[in-house]
């Protein structure tokens, strides 16, 4: 009985206090040693599980190619919209279950946890993209209305942004800024 | 002027030479009093000559190798009769509003007013509408070619004003690009073999075997959407130096052998239009039989390839996919379709798509087969391999030079905190199904997956475009145009758009205001000043000079200028955008007065620019460079497509019967197939009011290719005038005979002004030769609903009565 009330107190307590959170910013998931494990996309939403002064104990959890086990964690297996990019430190991946989508490739659903500071985190997800609108309209505007990010699959927005990365004398970085932007729109924004 | 007969034209070797004799505005010129501005159009870059403060001629850019002949005709762009001078209103509509008859379109005379009756005819109508039956009963048109200009982009200029005085019914996909945009991304994950395909200088270096399907691109890249830089025709000059010293096989698709295909000495297979797919299937078939495509590729590139293999060789519908089935329905024989295959197989081979061969009926399969066929060959990604779609389009396939971006006049709103309605997404149709839209208010229709219902227009605003030229079955379009309660257009001329709006307000032209756009569409070699030349003719005000004074009118003027004072504040800010960018990335750009005074800031191409493969990277690694596709590879069938069960666009790349075409029941009774591709002395329809008509007009008419047995069968002979057939509708047109298309095929090239024989009293059949009262109507399918231009039989014979005179370059009745 006193074991099955303090999981229930734990279960609790966790879950009350479990939540989600989104990046502000690119961030560097830190294990206890302050090691870089992952690079944290912006915008990506983390489940807070434990909060701290100054930082907090994150997971993320996406999917990734089977046989890549160092690679980049995606938010859902066949959409390459990446989340986290795990390095040598990164430790062996937690797995939950392997899917075979239907296109004959397969993919593990897994995750990564550590530490983010809490200034990177936010509640409020439609406030981080202030910067990236204004350089959206700014860049793309010249030739066509921004596109609603829900009017494209998620994965075609590299190869789209690209296409037209010359002509709006995208740099590399800026590609991927956009990239990044219309992506997480588009999976986490309203449909 | 003097007449210059076309066969003397066409047999001269210098074209700007030859236009520059017959053009009566040059022997005028007194050069050393002139003033030369440089400036920059569609047609490319020149200096416009000014004498006493009048455009008289044109001197070619430096740094254009090629200028295009039509540059010759820009000072008639400014002085043409057919000028819309002051603001007009029709009678009726100034009468009645909204209430007048709208059947007296195109046929009553036009009222001058003066710009502030005007404005407010216009501002009183917008609010009208939007109050009543709000932002979904008004469709902003604003669809088409008129300025390369980044400031006076008339498109965001008009959607901005409308967006902020409640919203607008708007369009998507292009009537040049209606299937490809579309079907590109299901197919490779994005348009990006559209908009960027491996450089020239690699495809020169490398390629073995060029074909080119349905694309005139020596005609075609005389113009661009920002500015011509005319850089293709230095690459083929490369071209064909390689091929002096290599064995290249060109080889030309199309029932026309082409400009292109004779610069070039191309090989021809003129095969029966709208049979394009047909003809790859059976090179297809011919492959996978022989084993000649490269399976490896398949496999790991692609996904649907075993579905694809069924359908090709008949275990999905019982029938076989071979040389023989093609020939029959190509017209080419069965040993060309083999050696086409066999050729393919052997040598690096692009296939170069144009975009005439996707305005068809089920346009979507054209380039979807084109994109299967490089993957069975199994060359993408490698210097000299693949596909590419647009090397006939704005000199696209030249290596891109490192510099910024350029904004544009934006239609978006920076702070929209007290205007919470300008953020509301627009509805929208595909661009092509206007007139449907028009006629079938609350009918629903099915678009790339999706179900759409066409909105109730009271309301069209239109400013620099003409549907009257560019959308197909004109006399559908003249039952649709009588609809909304009333129709404005912002337009330098009396198009046969303008003459039959009830509100049309005269705008200037690209040279008597100042502008800024990129030299060069795919180089982006410079950005170029375009400064004003002449001042405004008569009362004609700049498209962004009219907004402001719509919305003056409305009282919303200040958060439509952002409180700027004049056009130049905006092109300041255009360019100390890219300016900020380059000083960013350490890319040498000049000051702004110093540019604005030298007219140029250019950038460098780099070596990495000259080397670029598309989809390289792909093949080097398919995940970290995933396509856009839901498998991430190159998708021959797509779950995505067959999840919409359409019965008109299968899942993976099918032949489907166009409804009409040389193979169709139709044929016996319009045993001719008409094409309309773009001309080459005109941009669409821009310039036919220019003196270059003259150039390539046969007897006042458009001229018409038509088969030399074709004509000996029908008694014509080159200079009579004929008359064009079907149901829908009849021209008169010029013949010219040839042995350069195929029999029974007759090319009218779309663009030549609208000119109805007797509107009044019901005759609309067009004495002048404007292609589009013969086309369809029709979408390409379910998915893009694309036009079908291309899709049309007729007959013809010789005229023999009494030739009507032109009217359509005589301003309409004006009081």
């Amino acid at each position: 009985m006193r074991l099955l009330i303090i999981t229930a107190i734990v279960f609790f307590s966790s879950s009350l206090f479990a939540q989600n959170k989104f990046l502000t910013k690119q961030a560097n998931l830190l294990n206890k040693n302050n090691d870089k494990i992952a690079i944290i996309t912006k915008g990506t939403k983390v489940k807070i599980l434990e909060k701290y002064k100054d930082k907090s104990l994150v997971q993320i959890k996406g999917w990734s190619y089977e046989d890549e086990p160092n690679d980049e964690i995606f938010f859902k297996y066949g959409v390459t919209v990446t989340l986290a990019t795990r390095n040598e430190n990164s430790p062996k991946r937690k797995i939950y279950q392997t899917k075979e989508d239907d296109y004959e490739e397969i993919w593990i659903e897994n995750s990564i946890q550590g530490f983010i500071m809490n200034k990177d985190l936010t509640n409020n997800f439609k406030s981080i993209w202030n910067d990236e609108s204004a350089f959206a309209s700014q860049r793309c505007s010249g030739c066509h209305e921004i596109p609603a990010p829900s009017s494209h699959f998620a994965g075609e927005f590299p190869s789209l942004i690209n296409s037209m990365a010359e002509q709006a004398g995208l740099s590399p970085k800026e590609e991927k800024t956009l990239v990044n932007y219309f992506q997480k729109k588009n999976i986490y924004g309203k449909k | 002027m003097k007449n210059l007969s076309r066969r003397d034209f066409l047999k001269s070797t210098s074209a700007v030479v030859t236009l520059a004799s017959i053009n009566p505005a040059l022997n005028a010129m007194v050069i050393n009093n002139a003033k030369k501005i440089l400036t920059t159009s569609h047609y490319g870059a020149f200096y416009a000559v000014v004498e006493d403060g009048k455009f008289v001629r044109t001197i070619p850019y430096e740094k254009d190798n090629h200028p295009s002949p039509m540059i010759e005709a820009m000072p008639d762009r400014v002085y043409t009769p057919t000028r819309v001078k002051y603001p007009y209103v029709r009678e009726g509509f100034l009468k009645h509003g909204h209430k007048s008859d709208t059947t007296k379109r195109g046929k009553e005379k036009f009222v001058r007013v003066s710009w502030d009756k005007a404005f407010e005819l216009v501002a009183k109508e917008i609010k009208r509408v939007q109050k009543t039956t709000g932002p979904d009963s008004i469709y902003a048109g604003c669809y088409g070619w008129w300025t390369s200009g980044n400031m006076h982009n008339v498109r965001n200029i008009a959607q901005r004003m409308l967006k902020l005085t409640g919203g607008f019914v708007d369009d998507v996909n292009t009537y040049s690009t209606g299937a490809i945009r579309v079907i590109l991304p299901y197919v490779t994950g994005s348009a990006s073999g559209y908009y960027k395909p491996s450089a020239w200088p690699t495809v020169i270096k490398n390629v073995d075997n060029l074909v080119i399907i349905g694309a005139d691109p020596y005609v075609t890249n005389q113009i661009a959407w920002t500015s011509a830089d005319h850089r293709y025709y230095d690459y083929m000059e490369d071209l064909k130096e390689e091929s002096k010293k290599r064995k290249i096989n060109i080889i030309n698709i199309n029932p026309v052998y082409t400009e292109t295909a004779q610069k070039l000495n191309a090989k021809q297979v003129s095969l029966k239009p709208g049979t394009d797919v047909a003809l790859m299937l059976g090179i297809a078939n011919y492959m996978y039989k022989n084993k000649l495509y490269n399976e490896k590729f398949m496999k790991k590139y692609t996904y649907g390839r075993k579905q694809f293999f069924k359908y090709l060789i008949g275990e999905e519908d019982n029938i076989d996919k071979t040389p023989q089935w093609a020939s029959k329905i190509t017209g080419i024989s069965e040993k060309d379709i083999e050696l086409l295959a066999k050729l393919f197989a052997k040598g690096k081979t692009t296939l170069m798509g144009g975009w005439a061969i996707q305005r068809m009926d089920s346009g979507e399969q054209s380039h979807w087969m084109m994109v299967t066929l490089a993957c069975m060959i199994g060359q993408i990604g490698q210097e000299g391999g693949g596909f590419t779609f647009s090397g006939h389009y704005s000199n696209i396939g030249a290596p891109a030079a490192t510099g910024p971006g350029l904004s544009a006049f934006p239609i978006n709103f920076k702070n929209t905190k007290d205007i919470p309605w300008v953020n509301k997404k627009s509805k929208y149709i595909p661009v092509a199904r206007i007139a449907d839209m028009l006629l079938n208010p609350g009918e629903k229709f099915d678009y790339n997956g999706k179900k759409l219902t066409y909105p109730d227009i009271k309301m069209i605003y239109w400013a620099g475009g003409n549907p009257f030229h560019h959308h197909q079955d004109v006399n559908k379009l003249i039952k649709a145009w009588q609809k909304p309660e009333s129709i404005i257009f912002i337009e330098p001329y009396w198009t046969a758009s303008a003459r039959m709006a009830d509100i049309v307000l005269p705008a200037t032209t690209t040279f008597e205001r100042n502008d800024i756009t990129f030299f060069g569409h795919g180089s982006h070699e410079s950005i170029m000043a375009m400064k004003k030349a002449v001042e405004p003719i008569a009362e004609s005000k700049n498209d962004y000079d009219i907004a402001v004074g719509i919305m003056d009118k409305l009282g919303l003027k200040e958060l439509y200028t952002e409180g700027k004072k004049d056009e130049m504040d905006w092109i300041k800010e255009f360019y100390n955008n890219s300016l900020k960018q380059a000083k960013d990335k350490n890319i040498p750009m000049l000051e702004f007065d110093d540019f604005w005074e030298k007219g140029h800031t250019d950038f460098k191409i780099s070596q990495k620019a000259k080397n670029y493969v598309s989809f390289k990277s792909f093949i080097k690694n398919k995940r970290k460079n995933r396509l856009g596709t839901p498998s991430g590879k190159f998708e021959i069938f797509s779950k995505t497509i067959e999840s919409y069960n359409y019965d008109d666009c299968a899942p993976h790349p099918k032949w489907y019967e166009p409804m009409e075409y040389l193979g169709s029941k139709k044929a016996n009774k319009y045993p001719y197939h008409i094409v309309s591709p773009h001309p080459k002395y005109r941009l669409h329809s821009q310039l036919n009011n220019t003196w270059l008509r003259n150039v390539y007009e046969v007897k006042g008419r458009e001229p018409i290719l038509i088969n030399i047995e074709d004509a000996k069968e029908k008694g014509i002979k080159d200079g009579d005038v004929v008359k064009v057939f079907n149901d829908r509708g009849s021209v008169l047109a010029g013949a010219v005979v040839t042995s350069n298309i195929r029999k029974n095929v007759v090319q009218l090239c779309e663009g030549a002004w609208y000119d109805p024989a007797d509107l009044q009293n019901g005759d609309t059949s067009c004495i002048h030769g404007h292609v589009n009262v013969l086309t369809i109507d029709k979408g390409t399918s379910k998915l893009a609903q694309g036009n079908i231009a291309h899709t049309a039989l007729v007959d013809f014979e010789k005229y023999t009565g009494e030739l009507p005179q032109i009217k359509v370059f005589t301003p309409p009745k004006t009081i």
